[in-house]
């Protein structure tokens, strides 16, 4: 490729964004005063002059806090990377972000008005719950990696959902939780700093303290219990230190996207091995992305005369900067989910667990398209106009949850990582993504088969550019979701944006997103019905190839499978089944990524008897979710999605529990 | 790969020739109807300025909660969220017309089953809210058979920015450009301007808006609370914001006492209005604005 290494070009890169930074405070310091208006502001601070009053209260402290912030994320995001040993790990991954975003949506809504309370109390109780709730429900496997990101996950989708529930009706009340969750670091005095730093001098001492510890972990749990560590306390108080810091940030400054991600990735590159080092390299380049992302933003936002919030532009920067990471194909191979323990297989049969589940759906199906609700109370109807209303509801929620069940099944099993879902591969958020941006330029008009066919060429555009990437990976798991990561945060970065531009939209769009089957024809079911149905039988007879790409590119290979042909046949699967559902109900329906955990949870553990389990799993909840958001709050409804993660998540946390 | 891309391709060409559009006017009707459902709040409002009273409408709780006045009557039925307003009570409700506005257009087909259905937004791309206001008026009142009572409100309305206009001025000749701002966090604000209904009714008063600058879709412009200091000159009208008590802490910090507004008065609250309404919020805004401005010596 390329001629310079990236060793090289790296620490090149790093420099340049620091010189630039310094040249961007020279531009963007207000009223054009340069780095000789800071001067004077710092060493001769004059309180009546308007102007300096300004640097010094709101300049100043954006600065600050852009550096604090970049360092504490880098750092959190390290130690988890570090302790979970999975690459994709962020410092929100084990639920502060929704935590603390329910926090402050509650304490808007419900801490009356006349009690001044700063939103950092509400969203750091929520956010260090979430966490507690979360090492509650992992506490049971020894904070196996595992079972922490995935309890995480699962709790962040149940939270996240009953978020967006609230949003969807408080839409109102809720502009200046947009604004936060966009992650603006505007200040209007010190006091952010001041409550931060003390905080977080806290869980940086402790983990300074027990570095050394630490950095046996790496030898494995079982070698580092043998020479003497506790690795559950080390695990322990390195994940609180971690989850404090990031509880810290987000409530204060809201949620700042990919450089936890990133930043340790970067250092990685750099090739910094020594723990202690790789934390405080971390935490440089963390501070460094975020002043530089801050100063880039500062004067877009000034062009374009809207507030952009720093935490959403960070995202929207980084993706095309780890896409062309990605493709300087220097990730190192450990970059992989790792789970050393064996996992424990237990039997259960096949067939009577099949019957129970299929007479579940059959019932569940005919509840839901006989029993509603009416102004009076329940009915049970069997009137012809009603039938037809929920009929193309029912069966396309139906196929799209067998259908996301399938592509689910098939990525985690292509990749490897339990955090994988068609959601994570970014063709779902490629879909929704050009859905946004068209919203967002050609106005809100847009009908259902303009949405359909936006849907459709994102899916595409992002299908291919994931194919063009992946030739030269040969679909290498961890590129694949790499990719996607990219993708989804530049989605996920984009809706904040345009969520805290105060756009009137936001259920709207928030409703499409979340998987609705509210507009669902009995055309669009036909068609989702005839494609899942094709090409979750191709998975289906596959399921062979599921059980042995399963094992590792070295071990599938030597048993004679042609790996790159199974990737690349599985690839196009998902993309087309993902395509699909997305175009139809929308993108964001998470049981993609709980149905597959169900299905092991139930123990079907085989790609056959795990890919059907799924399947009916993943029907049940949709369908279930689909009556329930119908009926439970009548005449208000909420999208099956939101519903299929109340309802998947708590069975989910259930099974997991027992 | 290629087979996928041709399946799609034909599965896309079916949608695009089975996608229609719908335009409504009188002629649609025998007589005028008489059963209406309206989604959007603007809608209702519009509504019930003719006289008429719609059977459902969505999201009540939100209504008078933001909008407030006009008061709904009793006996209006709820049909749920503005976004997915429910098909069942809609279709039991039997209306002859459903009113939406731009958002529920994906959901035209299934609407249009259950009766004839309008499109319509005050807030549009052509960003000219109070002219559409009026449009939506006209427009109603063509199909209800309340065209007078339309051009009555319309004619009024105008009259009354005409005349509070001048007597602000009369007792203000001198009046700095008006800034109106939203108070959203404590360092956040949002600026009214162009395309905004504030924007439109303050300019029909014959009166200045400070905030020149382009805005968004919905006529505002999400600041960083130093952008003020850059208006320091302007009246500053305060909206309804959900902080009020988290506002007034703020209001002793020493950059807004450093203002020049501050130091001289030029802060005035604002009574809740809704700024997406239609004509009769035009008309509450104008007189909250005599309150503020024509009392003053």
């Amino acid at each position: 490729m390329t001629a310079l290494p990236i060793r090289i070009t790296l620490p090149i890169g790093l420099v340049l964004a620091l010189s630039l930074v310094i040249a961007f405070i020279q531009y963007t310091t207000p009223y054009a005063g340069g780095w000789s208006l800071l001067q004077k502001v710092v060493f001769d601070y004059d309180t009546t002059n308007y102007k300096e009053l300004i640097v010094y209260l709101t300049y100043l402290p954006r600065l600050a806090i852009a550096c604090i912030c970049g360092f504490s994320l880098a750092v959190a995001g390290c130690i988890m990377q570090f302790v979970l040993r999975n690459p994709i790990a962020a410092p929100t991954t084990l639920g502060v972000a929704s935590g603390a975003q329910l926090g402050m949506v509650l304490g808007v809504l419900f801490i009356p008005a006349s009690m001044t309370l700063p939103h950092f109390i509400p969203a750091f109780i929520g956010g260090a719950g979430t966490s507690i709730l979360v090492f509650l429900i992992a506490a049971r496997k020894g904070f196996a990696p595992i079972h922490l990101i995935l309890s995480g996950m699962v709790i962040s989708l149940f939270i996240g959902a009953t978020n967006t529930m609230l949003m969807l009706v408080y839409e109102r009340n809720l502009s200046s939780v947009f604004i936060w969750g966009a992650g603006a670091l505007h200040q209007n005095s010190w006091e952010s700093v001041q409550r931060i730093l003390p905080l977080l001098s806290v869980p940086m001492i402790a983990l300074l303290l027990i570095q050394r510890p630490l950095y046996t972990l790496i030898l494995g749990d079982s070698v580092s219990n043998t020479i003497g560590n506790n690795v559950k306390r080390i695990k322990l108080i390195a994940l609180t230190s971690a989850i404090f810091i990031t509880a810290v940030i987000v409530s204060e400054v809201g949620i700042i996207g990919f450089i936890g991600i990133v930043a340790p990735g970067i250092t990685r590159l750099l090739g910094v091995r020594n723990l202690t080092k790789q934390i405080l390299a971390s935490g440089l380049v963390g501070a460094l992305i975020l002043l530089f992302a801050d100063q880039l933003t500062q004067p877009i936002s000034a062009a374009t005369g809207d507030l952009l919030p720093t935490g959403a532009m960070t995202a929207l920067l980084g993706a095309p900067f780890l896409l062309w990471l990605l493709n300087r194909q220097t990730w190192p191979s450990q970059l992989r989910a790792t789970d050393e323990a064996a996992p424990h297989l237990r039997h259960r049969r096949f067939l009577p667990l099949l019957v129970a589940l299929l007479v579940a759906l059959v019932s569940i199906s005919f509840l839901a398209l006989f029993v509603g609700k009416n102004t009076l109370g329940w009915e049970f109807a069997v009137n012809d106009t009603l039938l037809h209303l929920r009929t193309p509801r029912i069966l396309g929620a139906l196929f799209a949850g067998i259908g996301l069940a399938i592509t689910g099944t098939l990525i985690q099993r292509l990749t490897n990582n339990p955090m994988a879902s068609p959601e994570i591969l970014g063709i779902s958020s490629g879909a929704a993504l050009t859905l946004v941006l068209c919203t967002l330029i050609f106005g809100i008009s847009i009908n259902r088969y303009e949405q359909i066919l936006i849907g459709t060429l994102g899916a595409l555009a992002v299908t291919s550019m994931i194919w063009w990437l992946g030739k030269k990976h040969r679909f290498a798991p961890s590129q694949l979701l790499l990719t996607g990561i990219a993708l989804s945060a530049a989605l996920d970065a984009i809706m904040r944006i345009s969520m805290s531009s105060g756009q009137e939209n936001v259920s709207t769009l928030l409703t499409w997103l979340s998987g609705s089957t509210y507009l669902v024809s009995y055309q669009d079911v036909s068609i989702l019905a005839v494609g899942v149905a094709v090409f979750g039988l191709i998975a289906v007879l596959l399921h062979r190839w599921l059980d042995l790409i399963a094992l590792g590119e070295v071990s599938a290979s030597s048993v004679g499978l042609n790996t790159l042909l199974v990737r690349r046949v599985i690839f196009v699967l998902i993309a087309a089944i993902t395509t699909l559902c997305t175009a139809i109900i929308g993108p964001l329906t998470f049981i993609g990524l709980l149905a597959p955990h169900m299905a092991r949870a139930l123990n079907q553990n085989t790609a056959y008897k795990q890919l059907i389990t799924a399947c009916l799993l993943g029907a049940l909840v949709m369908v279930m979710a689909d009556w329930m958001g119908r009926v439970i709050w009548f005449p208000w409804q909420f999208p099956a999605g939101l519903l299929s993660s109340l309802i998947g998540g708590a069975y989910f946390l259930y099974l997991m529990r027992k | 790969m290629k087979c996928l891309f041709i399946c799609l391709a034909l599965f896309i060409s079916t949608l695009v020739f089975a996608a229609n559009s719908s335009e409504i006017t009188s002629s649609a009707f025998t007589t005028p109807p008489k059963r209406i459902i309206s989604i959007g709040w603007d809608m209702t409002e519009t509504l019930l300025s003719l006289g008429v009273t719609p059977i459902g409408m969505a999201d009540k709780e939100g209504y008078t909660a933001w909008v407030a006045s006009p008061k709904l009557p009793k006996g209006i039925e709820d049909v749920g969220a503005r976004n997915e307003p429910s098909l069942e009570l809609l279709t039991s409700l039997k209306p002859d017309l459903i009113l939406i506005s731009s958002h529920l257009a994906p959901a035209i087909k299934k609407l249009g089953n259950i009766a004839p259905t309008l499109i319509y937004d005050v807030y549009s791309d052509k960003r000219t809210p109070y002219k559409n206001a009026q449009e939506l008026t006209l427009k109603l009142g063509d199909i209800l058979g309340k065209e007078q009572e339309a051009q009555k409100i319309i004619a009024d309305t105008q009259a009354l920015l005409k005349k509070n206009g001048a007597l602000i001025k009369a007792a203000n000749p001198q009046l700095d450009p008006l800034l109106f701002v939203r108070f959203v966090d404590s360092s956040t604000l949002h600026f009214e301007g162009a395309g905004s209904l504030i924007q439109d009714t303050v300019n029909e008063m014959g009166l200045q808006n400070e905030w020149q600058e382009s805005t968004s879709f919905w006529g505002f412009s999400t600041v960083e609370l130093a952008k003020i200091a850059e208006h320091q000159q302007a009246n500053v009208v305060l909206l309804q914001s959900t902080k009020p008590t988290e506002f007034d802490k703020f209001q002793n910090s020493p950059l807004w006492q450093a203002m020049a507004f501050t130091r001289q008065n030029k802060v005035h609250k604002l009574p809740p209005v809704w700024n997406y309404g239609g004509l009769l919020a035009v008309q509450r805004l104008s007189n909250q604005l005599v309150d503020i401005f024509a009392a003053q010596p």
